[in-house]
């Protein structure tokens, strides 16, 4: 138990870093975890993550979700690094693969959820700079709006009409062939 | 609860430029008067563009092809890639055209944008009108005056006049040029019809532009621009935005199996044609089973940048059969139909070579017809009867989204 590994677990512990939700949760990460976002790498830079990083924005519900993100992604990424020195082209490619079919099929799993969830995503992911994430949950919205209504795309998302009727006939008129 | 209204522009932003279909981006623009704003911008629009450019492509329209065994038909749409529901390629008809003459008489001459330049009564430019088939709106274009006895050779579309305020040019039923080239004495002539304005036809000698186009032969079009093969390896060329010529010379070293260029002016095995992906002209010579494409990179010097025998890239195809191009001659490969980033080509199947009589009658039956991605080089089946040039057709771009806009900031 204590040899090879001791070295390697110091070394980890000596890179973790505390997040502290909205409503005080404290989440232990790894640095390597925690610096796919951009708003934490800067901070650690500028050396002031001790006794934790306060994140005033997100709950604690939405921070172990970006954190689960995190930890898949940053893992996949130490894949890639290492693979391409110890492992053949062929082998890389197909690990390379390997990993990109679980990383979607991750991604996939991980959009499942409520529309209210998504939004606190997208804003958690905005704040912390984490553009992987930002990307995934933004394109989730956009997918959602296809081969629908503005009417349906308004009760889905909770928007108010501010057009009038009059105004709606106008922008149908408009491009009439869109509403076809 | 957390919902659109909470998220800043730049969210939005984000969320409305990953919307990768141009028909739901026009909806969703109905949403609210914020969505709207959000996509009318045209910072919004030029990022989109560039994101999604392809999606901007709608199709092709096809004239058929002419001769004894191919029925006249109307010319049609082939969309090209699915519209996602509820949009189909019924849009795209020109059912809403006048039909005081058959209707299989209408040949499509030209495509811009959104925009159709059609001749209702085929062959003879006097029944000419530019037309939007998604907002099914035509206006005739009078047969121009000026040409007195000499038959026009080509007409074409180009953007209007009218420059937006970052300098770029547009198409619209509303703001279009079309440009007639005829030949008169020695010199070739071009009249432009202007849609703003009073709409008339004005004269301009096009012999001072690059060389005569007298004689010329059209090979194509890549990147908006038509391209004109001039005597001694000269390229013309006609931008569709600017209405201006410009002219390259094809290298010799770059001829290749051909004997010269000039002695394939007049056959079809040259042409010229885009890739997709970088809508930058490509030179495109099929002879003797191989086809080759030339770019330009940088806009300097004509250069080889593939070569493909076709016998190797087709032979995966249902119906191939080895003998096809080893016939004499490697076995004739004709092209049947010149796409913007795809060609259509044939080999005859029979041995009898070119010198087969009954295939002028049942050319279907005779001919094995693939096409040729010209930026993948990859083969497949294709359709026999798809006439001469393929007229790609985008949805209107800009969109337009004036309506409900200047009421609030």
């Amino acid at each position: 138990m204590a040899s090879a590994g001791s070295g390697d677990e110091k070394a980890a512990a000596a890179a973790m870093i505390t997040l502290i939700s909205s409503d005080n949760e404290k989440f232990e990460v790894t640095e390597a975890t925690a610096t796919l976002s951009q708003t934490i790498r800067h901070m650690i830079e500028d050396g002031c993550t001790d006794g934790g990083v306060p994140l005033p924005n997100v709950t604690s519900k939405i921070l172990a979700r970006v954190i689960e993100y995190c930890k898949k992604h940053a893992t996949a990424a130490a894949g890639e690094e290492g693979s391409s020195s110890s492992f053949s082209d062929a082998a890389f490619l197909e690990v390379d693969r390997a990993f990109l079919e679980e990383l979607e099929e991750f991604d996939d799993a991980f959009l499942e959820v409520d529309r209210a969830t998504l939004f606190d995503l997208i804003l958690a992911a905005n704040y912390l700079d984490i553009k992987g994430l930002l990307n995934l949950t933004c394109q989730k919205v956009a997918d959602s709006v296809k081969g629908k209504t503005p009417e349906q795309i308004r009760e889905m998302y909770n928007i108010v009409n501010d057009l009038t009727p009059e105004e709606e006939a106008e922008i149908r008129r408009e491009t009439q062939w869109a509403f076809e | 609860m957390l919902a659109m209204d909470d998220v800043n522009d730049d969210i939005l932003g984000l969320i409305l430029e990953r919307i990768d279909s141009h028909p739901v981006l026009i909806r969703a623009a109905a949403t609210c008067k914020r969505w709207r704003r959000a996509i009318a911008d045209a910072g919004f629009l030029r990022r989109y563009r560039s994101l999604h450019g392809p999606t901007i492509a709608a199709g092709h329209y096809f004239n058929g092809r002419r001769g004894v065994c191919w029925p006249r038909r109307e010319p049609w749409f082939v969309p090209s890639s699915p519209l996602p529901p509820p949009f189909g390629a019924c849009l795209f008809s020109l059912d809403f055209l006048p039909c005081e003459a058959d209707p299989t008489r209408r040949e499509v001459l030209d495509t811009r944008g959104s925009l159709l330049l059609v001749d209702l009564s085929s062959g003879y430019f006097t029944d000419l009108v530019v037309c939007e088939p998604l907002t099914r709106c035509y206006v005739r274009i009078p047969a121009p005056e000026f040409i007195g006895g000499s038959f026009p050779w080509g007409l074409y579309l180009i953007d209007g006049d009218a420059v937006d305020e970052a300098g770029q040019r547009s198409i619209g039923m509303s703001n279009f040029r079309v440009m007639c080239m005829f030949d008169r004495g020695d010199v070739a002539h071009a009249g432009v019809f202007t849609a703003t304005g009073v709409g008339t036809w004005t004269k301009m000698a096009a012999d001072h532009i690059a060389g005569n186009l007298r004689g010329t032969t059209r090979l194509g079009r890549a990147g908006g621009s038509w391209y004109f093969y001039v005597a001694g390896g000269t390229l013309v060329a006609l931008d569709g935005s600017t209405g201006e010529f410009s002219s390259s010379t094809l290298p010799a070293a770059a001829v290749g199996t051909l004997l010269s260029w000039d002695s394939h002016k007049w056959s079809s095995n040259v042409f010229v044609t885009d890739n997709r992906r970088d809508g930058m002209p490509r030179v495109v010579v099929v002879a003797r089973g191989v086809m080759k494409v030339l770019a330009r990179p940088l806009d300097d010097e004509w250069v080889l940048e593939k070569e493909v025998v076709l016998s190797e890239v087709t032979h995966g195809l249902p119906g191939y059969e080895a003998s096809f191009f080893n016939g004499r001659g490697h076995g004739p490969v004709d092209v049947v139909t010149r796409g913007t980033g795809f060609v259509v080509l044939s080999v005859r199947v029979n041995e009898f070579g070119d010198m087969n009589f009954f295939e002028f009658f049942e050319p279907s039956a005779e001919r094995w017809v693939f096409s040729i991605d010209i930026e993948t080089m990859e083969a497949a089946p294709a359709d026999a009867g798809l006439g001469p040039m393929a007229y790609p057709c985008e949805l209107p771009w800009p969109p337009a989204l004036q309506a409900c806009l200047d009421k609030e900031g």
